[in-house]
């Protein structure tokens, strides 16, 4: 995570966005700044690595922006179309588990019978990865 | 059991916190050992003070602190919030995992009945409302032992809200003054735990364990009532009796059955409340109330020596004593708040409000029915020790302090697990001492 951040730091000044970012971004222009490209991009996990992948994002937010148009005022919103639905129970039985091995066989590493991880927080594979 | 609890009970109280012009000064030993030795530690009578929190200076009585609390209980369940698998402490690793607690695509979750009455059962005997809808939500973070990137809670609606938790603190010089402090419970939430990582900063890597996944917690947020870590300590106490009497938690502090995250801020008297930090994972009662009352004192002297207090999150490092900013969360954290979608909304009823027609009996939970069984309460057994056996109000306490699991109070078999020279034991070495149980210092 920190290595990931720094690496952001570094590079976002000087970097590539910069040209991609505007201060002033009108509703509807889908235009985002170098600070929320980031913030995007550490939440996706996903790398906007140039300037055609960074289009594609504007138009994407562009186009969802026309969702705004719609006046949702006094509209209860629909929380789910199971909304008139009962929520299933379930029984407090053990009917699962002890499935470790099978499980274990989805991990690249494994130390006995735990999963491997990087250390620290998951940070996003770099471009040449 | 109850012979080393009335022995780490004594002990305890000879490192019991002295309470000065209502302020409290902390005159307790330094830490030692992590959750594992907590046996040692509990027998160790370290009598250097440590640190003195909200210590009254000459004319300076204008900084107000103010405490939050977030109580993180696991449900006691045989199987996991949302799978079938079994919860349980200290097994083989990656062994009660279920394929849905390691989200592999196409699972869905299944919600347990049981935490759903443990959560309105532990909502009623906090006195709380309980929303007969209420919603799921997926919070979402990055971490190895969230495999799902996300953690199913509810943050819109949660299951209950707007209740109150009573407690009682000990004043005055002999410390037998009993009086009654009541913190709001803003609402308890159900949601999921995640695994466990164990870090090995030698080969840099990180084990995870994904038996915690998916276990079902209850939240309990409490409103800024309190202010200083010893009321903060008796708050939680309060409420591991309540889990433990009503048997929706077996609230273990030592076994992470318990665990409580600390909002702490300074201001003055009169003015808007000050900036606060939330100091996270505090997991015995002893660095609860130690935790709190060092940064209350941090967050003055720096706002004394000209400085600014961050809205951080800080842990506490038991072996130095005082909390230090966590270093794995920069900037605000942005969860995502969204609906979970395979989830519909969670419905109850009550006598008055009948479930549609067909609706099978064991789909059915009833908010009545469960208020008929809540069993006696530790308030209610305390006055009625008081009342019908002549007890003094602070024995009535130290005596549920000492037998919290297992025993029945609503059938008078008050001592089944003390022999009576032990407890009058304990109970005259309260008079002697100082009348007032200290429960900060034991972790029962």
């Amino acid at each position: 995570m920190w290595g990931r951040t720094v690496w952001l730091c570094l590079r976002a000044p000087g970097g590539r966005y910069r040209g991609f970012s505007s201060k002033a971004h009108p509703p509807g222009s889908g235009r985002i700044t170098a600070e929320m490209l980031q913030h995007l991009e550490r939440h996706a996990l996903v790398d906007f690595g140039n300037r055609e992948a960074v289009t594609r994002l504007e138009k994407a937010i562009a186009f969802a922006d026309r969702l705004r148009a719609v006046d949702t005022d006094r509209v209860e919103p629909l929380e789910s179309v199971l909304e008139d639905r009962c929520l299933y129970l379930r029984s407090d039985r053990v009917i699962e588990g002890n499935c470790a091995e099978e499980l274990l066989q989805n991990s690249r590493r494994v130390v006995e019978e735990y999963f491997v991880a990087p250390p620290g927080n998951i940070a996003l594979p770099k471009l040449d990865e | 059991m109850a012979a080393p609890m009335l022995r780490w009970g004594c002990l305890g109280r000879r490192r019991a916190l002295a309470l000065v012009d209502g302020r409290t000064r902390s005159r307790r030993g330094a830490p030692t050992g992590s959750a594992s030795d907590r046996i040692r530690e509990q027998s160790s009578v370290a009598q250097q003070p440590v640190h003195t929190a909200q210590e009254p200076r000459k004319g300076e009585h204008k900084w107000a602190a103010v405490v939050g609390l977030e109580i993180h209980a696991q449900i006691s369940s045989n199987s996991k919030l949302f799978s079938g698998s079994q919860v349980r402490f200290a097994a083989p690793p990656n062994s009660l995992v279920s394929f849905f607690d390691a989200s592999l695509p196409g699972t869905l979750p299944v919600l347990n009945r049981r935490c759903v009455e443990a959560a309105v059962m532990t909502g009623l005997a906090l006195n709380c409302h309980i929303n007969k809808k209420s919603l799921f939500d997926r919070k979402h973070y990055f971490y190895a032992d969230l495999p799902a990137g996300y953690q199913i809670t509810q943050q819109r609606l949660p299951i209950a809200v707007n209740g109150s938790l009573t407690y009682s603190v000990c004043l005055g010089k002999p410390r037998n003054q009993m009086v009654t402090r009541t913190a709001r419970v803003k609402q308890i939430q159900l949601e999921q735990d995640s695994g466990k990582s164990l870090h090995d900063d030698l080969r840099s890597q990180t084990l995870v364990d994904l038996n915690r996944a998916g276990v079902g917690l209850l939240e309990v947020v409490l409103e800024p009532d309190m202010s200083c870590g010893d009321e903060a300590a008796t708050a939680v106490r309060e409420l591991q009796l309540i889990l433990q009497a009503l048997g929706t938690s077996q609230a273990n502090m030592a076994e992470g059955q318990l665990r409580v995250d600390a909002n702490i801020s300074v201001h003055h008297p009169g003015e808007p409340l000050g900036i606060r930090t939330e100091v996270k994972n505090l997991n015995s009662f002893r660095f609860l109330a130690k935790a709190i009352d060092y940064e209350i004192e941090r967050q003055i002297n720096e706002l004394e020596s000209g400085g600014e207090i961050l809205n951080e999150t800080r842990s506490f490092d038991y072996k130095l004593g005082c909390t230090v900013p966590m270093r794995d969360k920069e900037g605000k954290q942005d969860y995502r708040f969204m609906p979970e979608p395979n989830l519909p909304p969670l419905r109850l009823y009550d006598d008055a409000s009948s479930p549609p027609a067909g609706t099978a009996s064991q789909q059915v939970v009833n908010i009545d029915r469960i208020r008929e069984t809540l069993p006696e309460l530790p308030g209610v057994t305390r006055e009625r020790l008081v009342r019908q056996y002549g007890m003094l109000p602070e024995h009535s306490f130290t005596l549920l302090w000492y037998t919290c699991c297992g025993c029945n109070w609503s059938h008078g078999c008050v001592l089944t697990d003390l022999t009576v020279s032990q407890v009058s034991g304990a109970l005259n070495a309260d008079t002697r001492q100082s009348p007032c149980p200290t429960m900060l210092t034991q972790d029962p």
